[in-house]
This record gives C-alpha cells, structure tokens and sequence, in this order.
C-alpha cells in the first residue's frame, strides 16, 4: 500500500492522454494518494495491461480507461456518462491531451490545420470543463491544463501548438473569472522539452541530445516534476490560486540565451 | 519501482523537525505562514522588529493550529548582526534551516511625487528588499549550507498601480528580478528561489499603505478582491513541499484570480450588481 498521504481517498480525477508519458506519471501521482483515476487515450498504441499493472502495484484502485479524442464532442459526451454511472462525480479535470498540426514548412500553415489545431487542443479544457457540469451537476473542484513555453518562445514546428496554447490560456483566465463565484480553480503549468513520447514525435529524437551537450541534464524537466507540480496545485495548498500561468521548468526559460552559453563558454567548449 | 520513482513527494505534508525562519512574521502573512508551516510540524521562528506584539497570543494560534511552539526573536532585518543572532538561536536546535521566507517590508507611505527621497527609497530597499540577500548568505555562514527552499513576499503592485505604493512597488519589482538571479545562482547548491505575490490581504500593511477606510470601499464596490493571508500561507508552504520542485526562479500569484478582473471593464460588467451607475451622456 502506498504511504503517501490519502487525501484523494473517494475522488475521481480524470486526466486526458492518461496511458502514456506525462498523462500517465500524473495520473500515478493521484492514485498513489487515493484517487480514482479515469484515463483517456486516442492513439490507441498504450498497452492498457501494462498501463493497468502501474497502479495495481502502487496498491491504486483500478483505473478506467477509456478511448476518447478530446477532438470530438460525441467521444466527450461519453466519457462523462460513463463517469457519471460508474463514479457520480468528477473532482479533477487535469487537461493533458492536445491535438495539433506540426508546422514544418510555410506550406504547412493552412486555415483547415488551424482551425483543426484550436479544435484539438484549446477548446478541450473548455469542452470537458463544460461537459463536467452538465452531467455531474457540478464543476470540477481543480483544473490543471499543461501547456508550454512555446506559448511566448520560439520552439521548432510550433507554430499552431503554440498558438492553441496561447488560446487555452486566454480561455483559462476567462473561466476563473466567469465561475469565480463556483468551488472552482483553473490554472495552466507550463512546462518545457519533457522528455515523453509526444516530445519525441514533435522534435523527432534529436533535439535532447542536441540540449544534452549544452546543458546539464538537471536542467532537462521530467514528467515527474510537472506531474507533482500539478498534483500540488490540486493539494488544497493552493485553492487561491485560479486564472495563474505556473511555469514549472527548473527556471530553465529564465536563463535560455546565448548570454548562457556564453557564461559556461570554455566547459562547452564553444 | 513506480512507487520509488514517486518518492520524492512521500512527505510532503510532513514538516515535522523541520527548521523554517519567516522575516516579519508576528502578524498578517508572515503569522499566517508561520502556522501553515507550524500545523505541518515544522518548529517556526519568527523575526519581528516593530511593534508590541503579544507573544501569548501568537503562541496560543499555534497551539490552536496544533503545531510545535514557534520561537519570536526580536531582530532588525537590515542588521547583519541581528540576523546572524536570530540564526545562531536556530542553530543551536537544528543542522540545516530548510525554508527560509522572506516577507519582512518597511514601506514609505507616498502621497505625491514631491515626497520621493532618496533616502526613504534606500530605506525601502534595506528594509524589504535586501534582507532576502543578506538573511540567504547568512544562513550559509551559520549552518554551512542554503537553506533547500526560498520564498520571497512579493504583491501586484510591482505590476499594476496601488495606492501610495509608488516606491514599495519599484522595490518590489527589483526583489523579483534579483529571485530569478539568485534562483540562477543557487540551483547548483538544489535551492529554490520563489516569489508569492498578492493582491489585497486585509492585514495591517495594507491599512498602513491604502489607508483605514481602504478596505471597506473595496468591500462596497468590488467584493471579493481579497486573499485571506491562511490562503496566502499554505501556498507558501506549497512551494517548499517537495510537490513543485520545478517550479524555480519564478513569480507565482495567488490572488484569487482578482488580478486579472480588478478593472473598469469588469466593473461596467457588473455595474447593476454592484450599483455603480453611469453619468448620463453628453
């Protein structure tokens, strides 16, 4: 059994891409203190045996697992009646899945993959924030929405995942101040280069060696630090924050720069 | 093995024997950090300077809180020889100081450009700005290492205009930039660097900075702006509890999200709820 504290002990924390990389380590988190989990995939590719086998050995209730692209309000619809019969209420909505294009040319830049782009990864917050209340007659408690620095800087093929997330913040603010009078928080985590499978698919495997030779691997954030930032702001330690932008990077973004490696120069060797 | 890889925030809610100094804490949010640490375990030490403050009574809210007795030194946070006093007392418990919060601040009330100095902004910046600097190498003198955690009080007036505030904001607004140096400096020694900021707490600060009849006009004409200084503590107690770890060098508001709606628009907005009504046009 685990000997975290159980103060998630009769909840339910649904978490969206929650069979594989950072989705998964978050959702661990939760069940190792109580929770029960719901995750939901699109991809198809997680082995949910595997998957299941993560929380049995933390002594975790069974999670449910459900396909569902957070791209389709019918699959949306769904889930939350399956939530609502099997478990009667949702206390946290963690806002992890995003479908959007990849940006590598000019060429690629079209109003359909634009717009298809919001579709799948800034309108979901707000979709399942929504859809939440509708079938549970409540919002959820907490809501925590990974986005990434890519919203204010430069990141390779970015360009409309950067844009959703600029939007999904904006939105955020919005719903803080829209159900503010609610038993209601939202608040984004951005993160940077998590070293996850959608990290590797984005950048295409080069681009951690690449930072490795220039900064220290200490540097680098893994899924477990955003996955205890997010259960944090989910804790109770932070119910006056709502509407916040939380940059959860080791203070990487702060000291990105060629002044950097111009400071560490000779180690490098540049 | 998950359950290893997981075991970083094992105690996160346990602060028990635990060493945490909070500069300015015999009231308002300094106090309310203190019990938030206190009802963890942690045994808090609290610096004060001005004022009479009842020890009796900041003792009996941490025996209601449940937490360990804090200690409350009296001690000026822009004399080194205070600070290095205050820290020996801890020493002398504990090996290591743990988190070490930053909220002491003397601000110049400003009514007018006529009244900025020179010498009150030197003041300010002693006062509420550099005893985060001084008391964070201090702590490296006396027990030989940095404390694991940083947090320094910080408020939305570095941002956005607050009344009177003019050289507490600017002070403010430094305090923010040398944390994200310092956290730059220290993350090879695993210390981070945090900055709370607020927006409007009803503590005796505020009264002394906005003036008495402050809060009851916000109360009549823009209710719920406030954060109850508890709020305000258990986030500062969120961050040094192993669960953000990698949130480093940053500036985390906690405010309720009034910030972002403390505006004429929002105002206009809720004019009939809040009966403000318009001039007639011309």
């Amino acid at each position: 059994m685990s000997k975290y504290p159980r103060i998630y002990k009769d909840r339910v924390a649904l978490i969206t891409g929650g069979t594989k990389g950072l989705g998964l380590r978050t959702a661990l988190v939760f069940a190792a203190h109580g929770a029960q989990t719901v995750l939901t995939y699109r991809w198809g590719s997680a082995d949910l045996d595997e998957v299941r086998g993560k929380f049995a050995s933390l002594g975790a209730s069974e999670p449910l697992i459900m396909a569902a692209d957070v791209s389709q309000s019918g699959d949306t619809e769904e889930l939350f009646g399956v939530v609502k019969k099997e478990f009667g209420r949702l206390d946290t909505f963690i806002s992890n899945a995003s479908n959007a294009a990849s940006v590598q040319a000019l060429e690629d830049l079209s109003e359909r993959a634009f717009l298809k782009s919001m579709r799948g990864g800034a309108w979901p917050t707000v979709d399942y924030t929504l859809a939440c209340k509708r079938h549970l007659g409540r919002y959820p408690r907490y809501v925590v929405v990974f986005s990434s620095d890519g919203a204010d800087r430069f990141t390779p093929a970015y360009d409309f995942v950067a844009a959703t997330k600029s939007a999904a913040e904006t939105l955020v603010r919005y719903l803080a101040y829209r159900l503010r009078e609610e038993d209601f928080r939202i608040n984004i985590i951005r993160a940077r280069a998590i070293q996850t499978d959608s990290f590797t698919d984005m950048f295409g495997g080069i681009f951690h060696g690449f930072l490795r030779s220039l900064v220290a691997e200490d540097w680098l954030v893994s899924a477990e630090d955003v996955a205890n930032a997010a259960f944090g702001l989910c804790s109770g330690m932070f119910d006056a924050m709502t509407g916040q932008v939380v940059a959860v990077d080791r203070g990487s973004a702060f000291a990105d720069g060629i002044s950097l490696l111009y400071s560490n120069r000779e180690s490098l060797g540049l | 093995m998950w359950g290893l890889a997981l075991a970083p925030a094992l105690n996160w809610n346990d602060f028990s024997g635990r060493a945490v100094l909070v500069t300015g804490g015999s009231k308002g949010i300094g106090l309310a950090t203190g019990i938030a640490f206190g009802r963890r375990g942690a045994h808090v030490t609290l610096t004060h300077k001005w004022g009479s403050v009842d020890v009796e009574a900041v003792r009996a809210e941490f025996r209601k809180a449940g937490a360990p007795e804090p200690d409350l030194i009296e001690a000026d946070a822009s004399q080194d020889e205070s600070i290095h006093t205050a820290l020996a007392a801890i020493r002398r418990r504990h090996q290591a100081l743990h988190s070490f919060i930053s909220n002491v601040a003397v601000a110049p009330v400003v009514q007018s450009f006529e009244q900025y100095s020179r010498r009150d902004f030197a003041r300010c910046v002693d006062y509420s700005l550099w005893p985060l600097v001084s008391h964070v190498q201090a702590i490296k003198k006396v027990f030989g290492a940095y404390p694991r955690y940083v947090v320094a009080l910080s408020s939305q007036g570095a941002e956005s205009y607050g009344v009177n505030y003019d050289v507490m904001a600017a002070t403010k607004a430094a305090l923010e930039t040398v944390c994200r140096y310092m956290n730059f400096r220290l993350r090879e020694f695993g210390t981070r660097v945090n900055v709370l900021r607020t927006r409007f707490s009803r503590t005796d600060s505020l009264r002394d900075m906005f003036g008495p009849e402050f809060e009851a006009f916000v109360d009549t004409h823009s209710p719920g702006l406030f954060t109850e200084a508890a709020e305000v503590g258990e986030a500062v107690v969120g961050l040094c509890c192993g669960l953000m770890d990698a949130v480093a060098g940053q500036v985390v508001t906690v405010d309720r999200g009034a910030g972002f709606c403390d505006n004429l628009s929002r105002l206009f907005e809720e004019r009939d709820r809040l009966s403000l009504r318009s001039q007639k046009g011309p």
